[in-house]
C-alpha cells in the first residue's frame, strides 16, 4: 500500500502536475515548430514537460521520505481578505474610492475573529479620506474618487 | 580616474532637487516599512510601481532603491526594541540586539546598527563603481547563447542560495517562466494562454501577481496568528551615543560584515537575508568567547546589520550590468526600468550614464539621509511600533489593491490578485517559496527569445551552448552549483547554515 509520508511534497507534486498538464492542454493548438524554427508552442511545451517531470519526482519522493505535515488552513482570514480584494475591484467603477475604501476596510475587518464594527468603520472612514488625498490628489493617480466614472 | 568623472556625472544627476526629494521619500518609506513588521519592501515597491509611470526614470529608480536599503535600516530598530524582526534580513539582529536593549544598551545597539549600515552602504557604493564597469564590458561580448546560459546560471544559483527545497524551487522557477509566456508571442503573433481575455494579450500583468503572492498572502498569514501586543523598549536620542568600548568592540565586525555582505550581495539569489545570516555565523566563529552571543554581544548586531546593507547595495550589480535580477526585489526594479522603456543590461551604462551613475550616487546620498532619519528621529519610529496590527493591515491591504487597480482601472485585475493570493497561500502551505516564481516570470520572455535566437544561429543544434566558450563556462559553473547541493557533505553544510 502507498502511504503519503510527506504531505507538503505530495501536495506540491499535485500542484506541479496540474500546472504542467494545464500548460500542455491549453497550449495544444500552438505550433510546436522545430528547434531551428521554434514555434510559439516550443518553449511552453518544454517548460510544461519539465514541470511535470519535477512533479513526478517530488511525488515519488513524498511516498518514500518522511516530511512535515500541512498546517490546516484557516478559512475566515483567507475568505474575507480575498473577498475584500474582489469587492474592491467591482465597486470602484461604480462608487469611487471613498466609499469602496470604507466597505473594503469593513470586509477586511471581519477577517479578524475579534471583529469590532465601530472600530472598523472609523478606521475605514479615516483610511478612505487619507487614500483619496494621497493617491487621487497627491499622486494624481487616475482613480475615481467620490463617484464612479 | 574614470570612476571620479563618472561619479561626478552621477552626483550631478542625483543631486537635483527633484531627485533628492524622491530619494528622501524612498528612504523614509523604506524606514517606515522596515520598522513595521508585516509589510516588507517587495509589496511596497510593487504598490509604488504605478506611481512611477509619471516620473522620470532616474527619480523612480532612486525612490524604489531607497525603499529597499531604507528597509535594512528600519528593520534593525524593531529587532532591537521589540525582539521581532521588522524585515527578514534583521532576524538575526533580534538575538543579540534585543538582549542589549534589555540590558539598557538599546541606544548603543541602534547607533552601531545605523552607523555600521552607513559604513557598509558607502563601501557597497564603491563596490558598484569598481565592479560594474568591468562586468558590463564583459557582458558586451555576450551573444544569445551566452545570455541563455547566464540566465540558467543565475536562476540555479538563486535557488541554491535561497532556503527551502531546491527541486521545488526549480519547479517554481519553471512555473514562473511559463506564466511569463502568457500573452502574444512576439515572433508568430499567436496568443498563448489568454483564454480569450483581452487584458492578457499584452501578457500577464506583473503587479497582481507580486501584490497577490507577497502583499495579500502576508496579511492572511499574519491574521492567522493571534494578535499579540508589542511592547517596545524605549530609546531616547540622548542615549544614542555608543561608548568608546562599543566602538572598539564593533569596528572589526562592521568591516567583516561589510565585506561579506558586499560579496554575497553580488551573487544571484544572495541578497540581504543570506548576508545577515552569514555575517552572524562568521562573528560567532571568529569571536574569542562565542558564549557571549545571544547575551547581548555587540558584534552580533554590527556584523549582520552592516552585511545586509552592503548586500542591498551590491545586489544591484548583476541587474545593472548583466540585466539579470538576482532576487525578487531586483526583478521588481527590472520591471520598473522596463516600464520606463529601459532594457536593463550592459547597455545602460553606456547609453544612459546619467541614469546608472545617478542611481549609484543616490545610494550614497540616501545612506547619509538614512542615518539622520534613523538616529535623531528614533522617537517617531518607536511610537509607530505601538500601532497594533489590526489598524495596520486594512491600510496595507487598501494600499495593495489601489496599487493594482490604478494600473488600468480594471476589475479583472483584482480577480487575478485574489487568484494569485490564493495560489501563493497554497504554495506557502505546501512549503514552496513563491520568490523564485517572480524571477522566472520576469525572465520568461527573455529566456525564450535567447533560446530561439541561439537555435536559429546553430540551425537547431543544442550543442551551440557548449561550443561557445562563454556559454560553456557559464554552464559548467551551473553544473558545479548543482553538484554542490547533490554532494552530501556540502548539502549538510547548507542545511546547517540555514539552521542558524
Amino acid at each position: 500500500m502507498f502511504r503519503v509520508k510527506n504531505p507538503q511534497d505530495f501536495g506540491s507534486a499535485i500542484v506541479f502536475l496540474l500546472i504542467g498538464l494545464a500548460g500542455l492542454y491549453f497550449g495544444k493548438d500552438l505550433t510546436y515548430g522545430t528547434a531551428s524554427r521554434m514555434g510559439p508552442g516550443y518553449f511552453p511545451f518544454l517548460l510544461s514537460w519539465l514541470i511535470i517531470g519535477i512533479g513526478v519526482v517530488v511525488g515519488l519522493k513524498s511516498l518514500t521520505v518522511e516530511g512535515p505535515p500541512i498546517e490546516p488552513p484557516q478559512f475566515r482570514p483567507m475568505f474575507f481578505v480575498l473577498l475584500s480584494v474582489i469587492v474592491f475591484g467591482y465597486m470602484m467603477s461604480y462608487v469611487g474610492l471613498a466609499i469602496t475604501g470604507v466597505v473594503m476596510t469593513l470586509i477586511a475587518g471581519i477577517a479578524r475573529r475579534q471583529f469590532n464594527l465601530i472600530e472598523s468603520l472609523a478606521l475605514g472612514v479615516g483610511l478612505s479620506i487619507a487614500c483619496v488625498f494621497i493617491f487621487v490628489y497627491g499622486l494624481g493617480q487616475p482613480l475615481p474618487a467620490w463617484w464612479g466614472e | 580616474m574614470d570612476v571620479f568623472a563618472n561619479l561626478a556625472t552621477g552626483f550631478g544627476a542625483a543631486a537635483t532637487l527633484q531627485n533628492l526629494w524622491f530619494a528622501l521619500i524612498g528612504c523614509v518609506l523604506g524606514t517606515l516599512i522596515g520598522v513595521l513588521p508585516g509589510i516588507g519592501p517587495i509589496p511596497t515597491i510593487a504598490i509604488l510601481l504605478p506611481v512611477t509611470y509619471g516620473l522620470n526614470p532616474l527619480s523612480s529608480l532612486v525612490m524604489l532603491a531607497g525603499i529597499y536599503y531604507g528597509a535594512q535600516y528600519g528593520g534593525s530598530t524593531t529587532s532591537i526594541l521589540v525582539n521581532m524582526p521588522g524585515e527578514a534580513s534583521s532576524i538575526v539582529t533580534c538575538i543579540d540586539g534585543h538582549q542589549m536593549a534589555k540590558q539598557g544598551r538599546a541606544g548603543s545597539a541602534l547607533a552601531v546598527a545605523a552607523l555600521g549600515s552607513f559604513f557598509a552602504g558607502c563601501v557597497g557604493t564603491i563596490f558598484i563603481c569598481a565592479f560594474a564597469p568591468p562586468l558590463a564590458a564583459l557582458a558586451q561580448q555576450f551573444n544569445s547563447p551566452d545570455y541563455f546560459s547566464l540566465m540558467v546560471l543565475g536562476l540555479i544559483t538563486a535557488v541554491v542560495l535561497a532556503h527551502g527545497s531546491v527541486i521545488k524551487a526549480i519547479a517554481m522557477i519553471l512555473i514562473g517562466l511559463l506564466f511569463g509566456l502568457v500573452g502574444t508571442d512576439v515572433n508568430s503573433g499567436a496568443t498563448r494562454y489568454t483564454f480569450g481575455v483581452s487584458v492578457l494579450w499584452d501578457g500577464l500583468d506583473f503587479l497582481p501577481m507580486v501584490i497577490g503572492m507577497f502583499g495579500v498572502v502576508e496579511i492572511i498569514r499574519n491574521l492567522e496568528q493571534p494578535d499579540v501586543g508589542r511592547s517596545a523598549i524605549t530609546a531616547r536620542f540622548r542615549d544614542l551615543w555608543p561608548s568608546m568600548k562599543d566602538f572598539h568592540d564593533s569596528w572589526r565586525a562592521v568591516l567583516r560584515g561589510t565585506g561579506l555582505g558586499a560579496l554575497l550581495g553580488i551573487l544571484p539569489g544572495g541578497g540581504v537575508v543570506l548576508a545577515s545570516f552569514a555575517a552572524y555565523t562568521v562573528e560567532k566563529k571568529v569571536a574569542k568567547d562565542p558564549s557571549r552571543f545571544g547575551k547581548g554581544a555587540i558584534e552580533g548586531v554590527a556584523g549582520p546589520e552592516s552585511a545586509n546593507n552592503a548586500a542591498a547595495q551590491t545586489s544591484f550589480i548583476p541587474l545593472l550590468t548583466l540585466g539579470l535580477p538576482s532576487n525578487a526585489i531586483m526583478a521588481l526594479m527590472m520591471g520598473a526600468m522596463m516600464i520606463q522603456g529601459i532594457q536593463p543590461g550592459s547597455a545602460v551604462m553606456t547609453s544612459r550614464p546619467d541614469l546608472f551613475w545617478g542611481l549609484v550616487a543616490s545610494m550614497w546620498i540616501g545612506n547619509l539621509m538614512l542615518v539622520i532619519i534613523n538616529l535623531p528621529m528614533i522617537g517617531i519610529w518607536v511610537k509607530l511600533l505601538s500601532l497594533p496590527y489590526r489598524f495596520l493591515y486594512p491600510a496595507i491591504l487598501l494600499f495593495c489593491v489601489i496599487g493594482v487597480y490604478s494600473t488600468n482601472n480594471n476589475s479583472v485585475l483584482m480577480v487575478f490578485t485574489a487568484g494569485f493570493a490564493l495560489f501563493g497561500y497554497i504554495l506557502v502551505r505546501l512549503g514552496c517559496e513563491p520568490a523564485p516564481m517572480v524571477l522566472g516570470f520576469i525572465l520568461g520572455p527573455l529566456m525564450e527569445e535567447n533560446l530561439r535566437r541561439s537555435l536559429v544561429l546553430s540551425r537547431g543544434d543544442p550543442m551551440i551552448f557548449v561550443q561557445r566558450p562563454i556559454s560553456a563556462i557559464l554552464l559548467v559553473l551551473s553544473a558545479l552549483v548543482v553538484a554542490l547541493i547533490v554532494l552530501p557533505v556540502l548539502r549538510k553544510t547548507r542545511e546547517e547554515a540555514f539552521q542558524e
